[in-house]
């Protein structure tokens, strides 16, 4: 099972077997919670989420779909959308992201805290392609891929105006998009 | 809902790739890459380099025992989904507690609250309520509708709907109709309260035997679930 890949241990999980539950679990963990814990900024809040990340993988494995992404990042999809939603809840979001996305604390860190040399090769170019970006490209894609930020919440966070806060969007996942696709072609 | 251009488009393809458009925006935006091939096939890279930052987040030791915590809710959940019964109820509020009597009771009141309506005909006797499960395209109960008179009104619930739609990208706070659909399949849209006034009761001005399904639907057009009650 430690071999299986990613699609079919998530089959196994489906079936809520323990044992596959199990596997499962273990093989995505540390990525959920680190997740969890960036966007949550508390270790409780965290393990929660990722708790109820993996119960909402669980009930909704059935319906993946591997056209529509790998299943780390459909599984890291909702670990995002859970912490959002709970951190929404408290009132803290904008406060919360902000901090770490004008700092850019967890990108200078990401290499040294990948865990495996598999995780550090795959992370990689992204960190390439995102600190390639002018600044204020790279805060607003970190601040909307991982946060959920909407435009209209950045640019209040960022005090510029929407039109502004939208192109960075646009300008900055465009770049990356080539960025990448220049790595795999 | 409007019409979008290719350059319209792609103003806001970033935004609809990282989950963030909402709205009228995201609607068109959804309607335009369905007819659009180039639109779809540039939606589908900026997807993928979206899901490429999010990978590249560190990893963080769990706590101790996590794995146990997780698997043991699961085992919790899918005993609860093996107990919940496929049809009708007429109420489904006391689960937690003696659920398999409960479920029994429930089904049968649900057949005679049918009853009432359907072959009530609308002579005076609905006051009673029907309660249909919520179910998803893929047949999963999720929740339930229940239908009742005086006025005539709609109570949804869905007791996970965070996590119905945050699996597939989307979040509470977006907009969601509730499309009432009579015998000849003509629906009309009402908006559905915000996720903070959960469980959602609609009222209609239309007569309880008139209607036949409600479904729970976001600016896109997408299905999340439907209750059927003929």
């Amino acid at each position: 099972m430690w071999d299986a890949s990613d699609e079919a241990l998530l089959a196994g999980f489906a079936t809520g077997d323990p044992d596959a539950a199990g596997a499962f679990v273990r093989r995505f963990q540390h990525r959920v919670i680190g997740l969890a814990s960036l966007i949550t900024h508390d270790a409780a809040d965290a393990e929660e989420v990722a708790q109820d990340a993996f119960v909402r993988a669980w009930r909704y494995a059935a319906s993946y779909d591997p056209r529509r992404g790998s299943v780390p990042s459909w599984l890291l999809g909702i670990v995002r959308n859970v912490a959002i939603d709970r951190v929404r809840v408290s009132g803290r979001r904008k406060e919360t992201a902000f901090d770490d996305v004008t700092t850019d604390r967890w990108l200078e860190h990401l290499p040294d805290t990948a865990e495996t040399i598999a995780d550090r090769d795959a992370a990689a170019p992204v960190l390439t392609a995102l600190r390639a970006l002018p600044a204020e490209q790279r805060e607003a894609l970190v601040a909307v891929t991982l946060y959920g930020l909407t435009a209209r919440e950045l640019s209040e966070a960022t005090h510029v105006p929407l039109g502004t806060a939208k192109t960075r969007i646009r300008l900055g996942l465009r770049r990356l998009r080539d960025h990448l696709g220049v790595r795999t072609a | 809902m409007s019409t979008m251009s290719c350059a319209e488009f792609g103003n806001v393809a970033s935004e609809l790739a990282l989950g963030v458009l909402y709205g009228e925006e995201r609607a068109a935006a959804l309607t335009h890459v369905e007819t659009c091939r180039a639109c779809r096939q540039e939606l589908t890279l900026l997807t993928d380099a979206a899901d490429e930052v999010r990978l590249i987040v560190p990893g963080v030791e769990p706590p101790a025992g996590f794995e146990q915590r997780v698997v043991a809710r699961i085992a919790a959940a899918a005993t609860e989904r093996d107990v919940t019964p496929p049809t009708p109820l007429a109420s489904r509020r006391p689960r937690r507690l003696v659920r398999p009597l409960i479920a029994a009771a429930a089904a049968l009141l649900a057949f005679v609250a049918a009853s009432a309506f359907v072959l009530g005909g609308g002579s005076g006797e609905e006051t009673a309520s029907i309660t249909a499960p919520m179910r998803t395209n893929a047949g999963e109960v999720v929740g339930d509708a229940t239908l009742s008179a005086d006025p005539t009104a709609i109570r949804v619930e869905v007791p996970d709907w965070a996590g119905l739609v945050n699996t597939y990208g989307a979040t509470v706070d977006a907009t969601y109709w509730l499309a009432v659909e009579d015998g000849e399949g003509q629906r009309n849209l009402r908006r559905l309260p915000p996720a903070d006034e959960h469980p959602w009761t609609v009222e209609l001005d239309a007569a309880p035997s008139s209607v036949a399904a409600v479904s729970i639907v976001d600016n896109g057009g997408t299905v999340w679930c439907t209750a059927r009650f003929t």
